[in-house]
Formats: C-alpha cells, structure tokens, sequence
C-alpha cells in the first residue's frame, strides 16, 4: 500500500508540476463552458421552437365580461388559441424594457391599467369609445401600447398584426352583441317608432284625421294611453325586430359577445393554447448568472474534458517509458500489479478532481444545479458521485488503454486525439444530442461520453423541481462502469513495461 | 572453494533472429570492480539488464550470492542498484524527491530516507542543489544524481552501465571518486564502458565482449600479457655481426622493415630495452631513431576482435 502511495504521490506531483496538463484539465474546460456561454441563446440545446413568440405585460385592472376575469385575459386566451403562437406572460414591467432594450424580442403587448374600463365603454353608441379605423384598432384608444424594437421591424409588424387581429376578435363581437341587445331599449323603440312614418288607409283617415302616422302613435294607441301597456308593446317590437334579425342572420349568433358565439363556431383545443409566464432563460450579469444554457454547455463540456484525461495519461505513461524511469521502476521491487495500480489511482483521482472542480465552479459562476432544489446538498452529492465516479473510471480505463497501446508521444495525440475528439462529436459534447435528427440520435449511446451526458443532464439539466430519473442514472453508471472495468482489461492485456 | 558473489553462467539472450548474448559466463568476487569493455551493441547493457532483473535469459543462468537471478525475485532486486545508460529521472521532480522517491520504492522512509538523502547528495555534490528541479540541472549534474538514485536503498551490487557518458571532466571525476568510496567500503560493481581509460583505471578485473560473446576476462596485466611490445629503432652502422647478435637477443623477435628499420618483438619491453642497449654498447653503434609500442587494452581488444574498440 505504501509503495502504491509514493507511485500516486509522485504522479500527481508531475502532473500538477505541467502547467499544460493543469490547462487542458481545468481551465480550458471553463474557458469553452464561459466563451459558448455568453455566446450561444437562450434556447441552446433545445428543440428549436419555431413559433411567433409574443410576450405581454399585464397592467389591467379589469373588469371584463365576467366576473373576475379583465378584458386582457380575453385577449390573451385568444392570442394562446391562436396556432403557431406562443404566448410568455411578463410579470416585471423592468424586464419587458430590457428585453426589449436589449433587441431580444421584436415587440411586446402592454395592456395598460385602464384597458377594461375603455372596452366597457367601446360601442357603435355615440357616446361610447369607438376603436375601429381603417387598419384595424386604435390601441391608444382602448390603453394598449405595443413596445417595439426598432431593429426588428419585420417581426414587430407581424406582432401588431397577429395582436390587431385577436382584439378586433374579441372588441367586434363585444360591441355587436352589446348593440344588438340595445334593440330592446326604450330609447331605440322610441328611436324606432319616430323614424318609421306608415301610410293610414283611407277608410281611417277620417279617424286619425292624417294620411300618415309614426309606429311610435300606433303603439301609443294600442295601448290606450295606459303606460304599462305601452312599455310591453314596445318591449314586443324590440324582441320583435331582435329574433327577426337573429331568423335573418341565423348563422350568427348577434346576442353572443365572443368570437366563438358570434361565429357559432365550436370551440378547439388548439396547440399552444396556454399562456406562459415569461422566465429570464438567459442568466444574470457578465457571466450570463443561472442561464438556461448552462444546462447544455456544462455537461457538454465536463464530459469532453474528463475524457482527455487519456491524453495526459498516455503522455505521462510514455514520458515514463522515454525517460528511462520505467526501467527503474522494474529494477525496484514492484510488481506489474504495483506499477497499474500506481497508475491507475492517480489517474482516477485526478479524473474524479477535475470533475468536482468543474461542477463546483460551474456551480459558482454560472448558477448550474447539482439537482432539484428541494433535495438537500448531501442527496445531491449522493446521486452526483457516483455518476462523477463511473465517467472517471471509464476515462480512466480509456486512457490506460491508449497509454498502454502507444509507444510515443506522437502515438498518444494521433490515438488519444481522435478517440477523444471523435468520441465527443460522435457523444453529444459538441452538438447536444437533441439538436441532431432524430433518427441518429441513438448514436450517441453508442460512446461512453453520449452515457455520461445523459447522466450528468439528468442532475444537471432539470429545472428547480424535475426529479431525476433514477433508472436513466443507474443505466448510465453501470455502462460507464462497464466500459471502464473492460478498458481496463485492455490495458492490462496490452500493456508491456519492457 | 566458496562461490563467486555474482556468477554468471553460459548466459544466451535471443531478440528473434538476433543473438545479443552469446553463451557469456564469468565470475564476480565481492568487493571486487569488474569492467565490461566493449563498443556500442556489443551486449553490455543487456548482460546488466539479465543480472538486475530487468530481463530473463533465454539460456543460462545467474546467480548473487548464490541465489539465482530472476525478474520475479523482489527480494533480490534490494540488493541490486542500477545505473542505466541513459538517465532515468523524473525532470520535473528535484532531486531530493528523485532520491526519496526511489528510496521509498524500496521501502526505505523516515529519517532513515532523509538521513541516507543527505548523504547521497554529499557524496555526489549536489547539496546546495537538492531542491531544485532535475530539467535545471547540467548533463553532469543529470548523471551524478541517476547515480545517487542507484545508491539510495544501499545495494550490494552496483551496476553502472557507460555512467560517464557525455559528462564533463569535473563531474567524470566524481563519479569516478564515487565508486572508488564505493567499493573503498566493500561495495561490488560492474562497470560497462567503451572508454578504455576508465575501465583501466578503476577495474580490478575486465571482460571483454564483442558480439554478443566475452571474448576475454581477467585481471588487466595478464590481459596485457597476451600481446608481445614492440621496439622500433634505427642503428649506426648497422653490421652483418650486430644484425646476428640483434636477432639472439633472448626473449625477442627481430624483424627487419623499410629504411633499415628494425622492430623486436618481445613480452617484456622493458628487460628487452636493457639487453638491447648493452648490445649497442658492446658493438659501438649508435641509436639513430628509438619507437616503444607496449601493449594496451585498444590493441588487446584489436587483436582479439580483429577491429578498433570504438569502430
């Protein structure tokens, strides 16, 4: 065991003592994970979303149509019903600005405070507001602004239009229904009964003494002056006219005050009918703090650089064989079993060192978790290490492997190179495995590296609440285990020390 | 009679179709430097590759202090330190933790390791330069602590392969220094050289290979004995009567070259010279031209290889 330690020992001391093996395992994987993290968007890693985003602030004091509900949740369920639409609620004015400020949304919807009082007060009356023009809505009538970014004119244009659309659906509907119940009103029959002057037949001319009278008098005389009457019979006229033109427009539905009754159109499901709350995907200060991202690029590049461990091990192991100290290693006594181990433990520790290093920087700098929120640290690291163990072990194995194959250093970088680079694009530590088609996705599975990363994105890549899946985990460390413990073998297998 | 300290015995090596060694055998008595002369190839560093472990022979056998050598043997590997040819250190380590490192490989550790530490580093001159890093150091330096390295877990048998290779002067002389100490305190070694100078100087005993094979092994003036010196010398006036007294002269070959040039042959130059010159004398000639050639190991190694050492 002591001969073990002082083999380890003067292992690590080599390896700390060569500032480009200190590069290439620790700092040059922070380098890629903080240059593709302030680079890459938001939505890196993930199925492109191909629809129109748009984004809203709700101000709305309300009241709407029904109780509790404001006119601007009529708005956005229709907006959310729209196809091809997705829809991210706002909840701080501030963030709405900086988006916007920063040219990363083309337009955002702003239901201003007063937006249900003016859309109670929309009508064809004279009285009311009316926010029709020729293009569409005066939003500026009804409290509504639309924030644009002037550098994405194109996309803003189809915003206002996709948005002028959805009121015009949800105002037109509301002032016809409102004006077609108007037609029961006192005043409208009074309106009604003064502008239609009929002709009196001849044989009654004498009795009303004029050749023509308005159906206003004619109602008045059927009631015989008795009040009560008179307001039923002009209630008679109003219901009267109401289902005529109901009978005459039967495919519409005047009375209903929504697209959907208007239209008498069923209602659909349609996908994307669902308001999002908006969530700063993109992190926090210079570092892009917390940002989706991070999910992806972490992993990504954890994985990649604890496999170029086979590069400075076989580097070690044939800088050991050329300088000679090989042969006083087999001229002391040590046996082969000796001489592995005392490879093999340093190359596992610091595999395993590299790996908390980066998760723990990763952590501290770019906000990434080490699993759901509601687990504490200890049920983290629990599920962590031996996720972090197993990668190492099949790092470890991979690179005893090569080192013991390769007789120099030239023959370590051709060989060491191309199974890490290619295992790495090949295993998703280049291009995430969910931007590939999916019909080669499976490929990945087919690297230690594609095993490690759906490993690691388990822990790593869920949101505050998604609980792990325990099976994928324990798959993903029996076949990293596996791939180590055959590499081994390998090793052992090729390996000579003369 | 007891057994040799290091015996090697009809000792063959095969690498596929090339025989490295060939059938060598010879004998190493304790406290004794033993000299293995020969050029480059000639099998040197693979007899002291099969005599510490490092390599099994494909035929032959050998034994230390009458236990037989063989690479599964940890336990006679603590009484072997080696030397290698080329340096074997680690360039970034110092060389304080060379030593210690090698040390504790052999299970040597505490204050038994720095205490032994310490005195390696005097011994090679390399105190004030303890902690600096090897890749620091001079080819001299280089090779004075691959020494020290060898030492550290105090072997019985050293063996230093061409440890002067590509050294200076001052650090040839103290590895020179060193192994006399060495063996000053009973140490064996076996040294292996192509330089004929140091293995003159410091070997009580040389074997000498070529191809594989010892083509001689003993003590250097019977090694010498071999081969006859030569007298070159030019007389005035050289007489029918003097060339026949010349050629009776007991013990000596006389032979006659160009330009009246004569050359005797003869195992001991110097009782020859005595004889040649009372000759002289009595005849009252005089020495126009006088040319000593006594034997070496260059000419040993010549005449019994048929080419120069370092060919």
């Amino acid at each position: 065991m002591n001969i073990i330690w002082t083999l380890v020992k003067k292992e690590l001391r080599l390896v700390l003592r060569d500032p480009i093996a200190l590069l290439l395992l620790f700092v040059l994987p922070l380098v890629f994970i903080l240059v593709f993290g302030l680079f890459v968007g938001e939505g890196f890693g993930q199925k492109p979303d191909n629809r129109l985003r748009i984004m809203f602030l709700d101000l709305d004091g309300g009241p709407g149509l029904k109780p509790g509900e404001a006119w601007s949740q009529r708005v956005q369920r229709d907006l959310a019903e729209t196809a091809g639409i997705r829809i991210e609620k706002i909840a701080f004015r501030e963030d709405a600005e900086r988006l916007i400020r920063e040219h990363k949304q083309a337009a955002i919807l702003v239901f201003g405070p007063n937006f249900s009082a003016c859309l109670n007060r929309c009508s064809f009356l004279a009285d009311g507001i009316n926010p029709f023009h020729r293009d569409g809505v005066y939003l500026d009538k009804i409290d509504v602004q639309l924030w644009k970014d002037e550098k994405q004119p194109t996309t803003a244009a189809i915003i206002e239009q996709v948005v002028q659309i959805s009121l015009l659906r949800v105002i037109l509907p509301w002032m016809i229904g409102r004006a077609f119940e108007r037609l029961s009103d006192p005043e409208f029959i009074q309106l009604l009964g003064d502008k239609v002057n009929l002709p009196v037949p001849k044989q009654y001319q004498f009795l009303m003494r004029k050749e023509k009278i308005k159906l206003g008098e004619l109602l008045k005389m059927a009631s015989g002056g008795n009040a009560k009457e008179a307001a039923m019979y002009n209630k008679k006229v109003g219901d009267g006219v109401q289902a005529a033109l109901a009978e005459q427009f039967k495919k519409y539905n005047l009375r209903g005050k929504t697209w959907a009754s208007l239209t008498k159109s069923s209602e659909e499901a349609r996908e994307g009918a669902e308001v999002v709350p908006y969530k700063n995907r993109e992190g926090a200060g210079p570092l892009r703090y917390g940002g989706e991202h991070y999910k992806y690029l972490v992993p990504m590049f954890v994985v990649m650089f604890v496999f170029f461990l086979v590069l400075i091990a076989g580097w070690v192991f044939v800088a050991e064989r050329r300088q000679g100290t090989l042969r006083r290693l087999q001229a002391a006594p040590l046996t082969r079993m000796h001489i592995l181990m005392g490879k093999m433990t340093p190359c596992l520790a610091l595999s395993v060192g590299q790996t908390l290093f980066l998760l723990i920087a990763s952590r501290w700098l770019f906000g990434v978790r080490w699993g759901p929120d509601n687990w504490p640290l200890t049920e983290q690291l629990a599920w962590l290490l031996p996720v972090v163990l197993c990668t190492s072990l099949a790092a470890m194995g991979l690179a005893l492997w090569i080192a013991s194959m390769a007789r120099s250093e030239l023959q370590v970088a051709i060989y060491g190179g191309l199974l890490v680079l290619v295992l790495a694009v090949v295993g998703g530590c280049v291009l995430p495995r969910e931007m590939m088609p999916e019909n080669t996705q499976f490929i990945t599975l087919l690297t230690p590296q594609g095993w490690a990363l759906d490993a690691y994105r388990e822990l790593l890549g869920g949101s505050e609440n998604y609980q792990p899946n325990a099976a994928i985990l324990l798959r993903s460390c029996g076949v990293l285990a596996a791939v180590g413990v055959l590499s081994l073998g390998l090793a052992g297998w090729f390996l000579r020390l003369d | 009679m007891t057994a040799a300290f290091l015996e090697v015995r009809e000792v063959s090596k095969r690498y596929g179709p090339t025989l490295a060694l060939d059938r060598v055998s010879f004998d190493v008595q304790e406290g004794e430097v033993f000299g293995l002369l020969g050029p480059n190839g000639a099998g040197k560093t693979t007899l002291l590759s099969i005599v510490s472990c490092l390599l099994g022979p494909t035929s032959g056998e050998v034994r230390l202090l009458g236990r037989p050598v063989a690479p599964s043997d940890r336990q006679i590997r603590c009484l072997i330190g080696i030397v290698p040819q080329e340096l074997a250190l680690y360039s970034e380590l110092t060389a304080q933790e060379n030593l210690c490192f090698f040390g504790e490989l052999y299970g040597i550790r505490g204050p038994e390791l720095r205490r032994r530490v310490r005195r390696i580093l005097a011994a090679i001159g390399l105190e004030d330069k303890a902690n600096d890093r090897v890749r620091t150091f001079s080819g001299g330096m280089k090779r004075r602590l691959n020494l020290g390295v060898a030492l550290v877990h105090g072997p019985r048998l050293l063996l230093l392969d061409e440890p002067t290779v590509g050294v200076d002067p001052q650090s040839r002389n103290r590895i020179f220094e060193e192994v006399r100490r060495l063996n000053g305190e009973g140490m064996t070694l076996v040294y292996t050289s192509h330089y004929m100078e140091e293995v003159q100087a410091l070997c009580s005993r040389i074997g000498i290979m070529d191809r594989g094979r010892l083509a001689a092994c003993d003590t250097l003036p019977r090694l010498l004995q071999t081969l006859p010196g030569t007298i070159r010398f030019r007389v005035t006036p050289l007489t029918p009567a003097l060339r026949e007294r010349l050629k009776e002269l007991p013990d000596a070959l006389l032979c006659e070259r160009e330009g009246q040039l004569l050359e005797l042959e003869c195992s001991d130059v110097k009782l020859a010279l005595v004889e040649l010159m009372r000759l002289l004398q009595q005849e009252g000639a005089a020495l126009a031209h006088l040319d000593i050639e006594e034997p070496n190991l260059e000419r040993v190694f010549l005449h019994l290889t048929g080419r120069q050492l370092r060919d």
